[in-house]
């Protein structure tokens, strides 16, 4: 179970930041973060330098990234699109509506 | 841009030092890794829980500035699933997980690599810069053929800081507090839905 540690750890973490949230100490997590964030990334680098699967099947694992980019970057542009169109653009027009309905209404 | 250079900087230092062996054994220790990973869990809770903007956001937008972080959801969650039937070697969960990762590299990589394997970590890394350099890249284009909410959706997580400029250019002014709220909400799933696609 992965999701166990993981949610944990963060709600641990979202508690902690609720209660210390008016303490100037938490203004510095951001910074202690990005040094986390890129020890992690060497750490990375080190696990994928030592697999020797991932160094020589790197151009097909780049071909299945470049595939799952386009298909979640598509799907979430069509998204964005279906929204700007149905609900931006709608909800103006609809709002206008109850406007002058609650306008005769009174 | 700068940060994402000595991201990516440190990632490839840390392949060519196990590729040419410089490491001491030690540091090759997955025990190591996985206790900084969940420091970094602990560290993006309090990042959550100490920051008020997200819901004084709410009280002024109201619930409909929600939409635009669901739909980009939704919408890759669904685009990825169709990509998956074209890796037979990839189950739906691994491809999720790599969708889940909305151009939030760093996190979803580490996570990946962590719980799934340095293979599957790999493809994420990539999928996820690829996503955000296709905003960095693409945005003008997205905005003429997809709307202004497009390049938001397409940058994920990092429509707070590293695509914002570009969203504000090319969507306009108007569009930057819907950015940076769906910045935001969606940098704080990531650890979540990337971690509940790894335990199916």
């Amino acid at each position: 179970m992965t999701i166990i540690p993981v949610f944990s750890s963060i709600l641990t973490g979202i508690i902690v930041g609720y209660l210390l949230r008016q303490k100037k100490i938490v203004n510095k997590t951001g910074i202690l973060l990005n040094m986390v964030i890129m020890l992690l990334l060497l750490f990375l680098g080190i696990a994928v330098g030592s697999n020797r699967e991932v160094v020589t099947r790197f151009a097909s694992l780049g071909l299945e990234a470049l595939l799952l980019t386009l298909g979640g970057t598509l799907g979430s542009l069509i998204a964005a699109l279906w929204l700007y169109r149905k609900v931006l653009h709608g909800p103006k027009g609809a709002s206008h509506q109850s406007e002058k309905y609650n306008q005769k209404k009174r | 841009m700068k940060q994402t250079a000595l991201y990516l900087l440190l990632f490839v230092v840390g392949v060519a030092a196990a590729i040419t062996g410089v490491l001491p054994e030690a540091l090759q220790d997955d025990r190591i890794s996985k206790g900084i990973l969940y420091l970094l869990l602990f560290l993006v809770g309090i990042q959550i829980g100490s920051g008020k903007n997200m819901f004084r956001v709410l009280g002024r937008y109201g619930i409909k500035i929600m939409l635009l972080p669901l739909g980009t959801t939704l919408g890759t969650f669904a685009g990825v699933s169709l990509i998956s039937l074209l890796l037979p070697d990839r189950s739906l969960t691994d491809c999720l997980s790599v969708g889940a990762g909305f151009a939030y590299y760093s996190l979803s990589s580490i996570l990946i690599t962590e719980f799934r394997g340095a293979e599957l970590g790999t493809v994420a890394l990539l999928a996820n810069i690829m996503r955000e350099f296709s905003v960095l890249v693409f945005a003008p284009w997205m905005v003429r053929y997809f709307g202004p909410l497009a390049p938001i959706s397409a940058g994920g997580a990092t429509t707070m800081d590293t695509t914002l400029p570009f969203i504000t250019r090319y969507s306009g002014e108007p569009y930057v507090v819907v950015a940076l709220f769906h910045g935001m909400v969606i940098d704080f799933t990531v650890p979540l839905w990337v971690s509940l696609f790894l335990s199916l």
